[in-house]
């Protein structure tokens, strides 16, 4: 067998949603999005999070939102990806969103006339950046799996501090009384070189990933 | 197959203690984050005291983490006929993955 890493994406997807906004500026906050924020300059860029928003009487004066020509025809209740306009501060967290005037094709224009139209502007997560949202463990330091509940199997790995006295141990949460059936699954995939080759995703909660499409374990959560 | 997994931190020359390590790969136990542009490898002590961890710390392209994890576990899934693969040599200027730029090592 080839070497193969086990991966588990520990939180869900963080999000942050911007009402009555009155500038371009999405100002991330540590409780409202996540603690620490983004960092880069390339963080969007490099697919790190979007940015939506659901359009308000869209149009072309300072009384609409205003949508650049790449996102085509906008009616008021469709959620647009404007995710195009956006550039992130190297640390603060504050997102600035290109207006139509500086970006024509892919910028967002905020209704400056009347700012409490400007609601549901949501920033998403996309991918893990601390040490509290994922991590990979080699499938050989696997030393036990056991029932741990009516639908959760405990994986005890070898412990990543270098304590030699202790585990660490990853919760999966699936269908209940299916432990039997996750295990089967789990060593199937390990087992299986033509099925994968470095790293296999056991469950993401934050892309909402399961181990195979079949789910058969009902796989539901990681912790 | 013995894999050993190899990783020099940009010493020019890299020729004092600890400016490289080559790790046999069935230390390896975990990866994960560490910040948007870092992420760090956590192997069974290289002295084999049964002390603290072997750290190895990437640095790679803001929001790249699980991006660079992939790529470090595919290079580790590779069966080189000398079992040598390279993670990242800072010194070399060779890396399993675009996306990182350079690493540190600790508890050596």
């Amino acid at each position: 067998m080839r070497n193969t890493n086990l991966y588990f994406g520990l939180t869900a997807a963080a999000s942050q949603t911007f009402d009555n906004e009155a500038n371009q500026v999405l100002a991330l906050t540590t409780g409202g999005f996540n603690n620490p924020l983004p960092a880069g300059e390339d963080f969007i860029t490099n697919g790190g999070l979007k940015v939506t928003v659901v359009a308000n009487d869209p149009g072309t004066g300072s009384d609409n939102q205003q949508f650049g020509s790449a996102y085509g025809t906008v009616t008021t209740g469709d959620t647009v990806d404007i995710t195009a306009a956006c550039t992130i501060h190297a640390s603060n967290g504050e997102i600035t969103m290109a207006t139509v005037a500086s970006d024509p094709i892919n910028g967002f224009t905020i209704n400056t006339d009347t700012t409490t139209d400007n609601d549901a502007i949501v920033v998403t997560q996309l991918k893990p950046y601390a040490p509290a949202h994922g991590i990979m463990y080699n499938s050989s330091k696997l030393v036990g799996t056991a029932v741990s509940g009516g639908a959760t199997t405990a994986l005890n790995f070898v412990d990543n501090a270098g304590v030699l006295a202790a585990t660490d141990t990853i919760t999966v949460t699936h269908g209940s009384g299916l432990q039997k059936t996750f295990m089967e699954e789990l060593t199937d995939v390990i087992a299986d070189d033509n099925r994968v080759s470095g790293m296999v995703v056991v469950r993401d909660d934050m892309r909402d990933i399961n181990l195979t499409a079949q789910n058969a374990s009902a796989i539901a959560s990681v912790a | 197959m013995i894999k050993n997994l190899y990783f020099s931190i940009g010493s020019t020359p890299s020729d004092a203690a600890d400016d490289a390590l080559m790790i046999n790969a069935d230390l390896f136990v975990s990866m994960h984050p560490v910040t948007a542009t870092t992420s760090i490898m956590l192997f069974l002590d290289r002295a084999n005291t049964g002390g603290a961890n072997t750290q190895v710390t990437l640095t790679h392209a803001s929001a790249m983490n699980i991006d660079v994890m992939e790529d470090v576990a595919e290079a580790m899934a590779g069966e080189p006929r000398d079992g040598f693969i390279v993670i990242a040599d800072t010194t070399g200027g060779e890396f399993c993955s675009p996306h990182i730029t350079g690493c540190a090592l600790t508890q050596l």
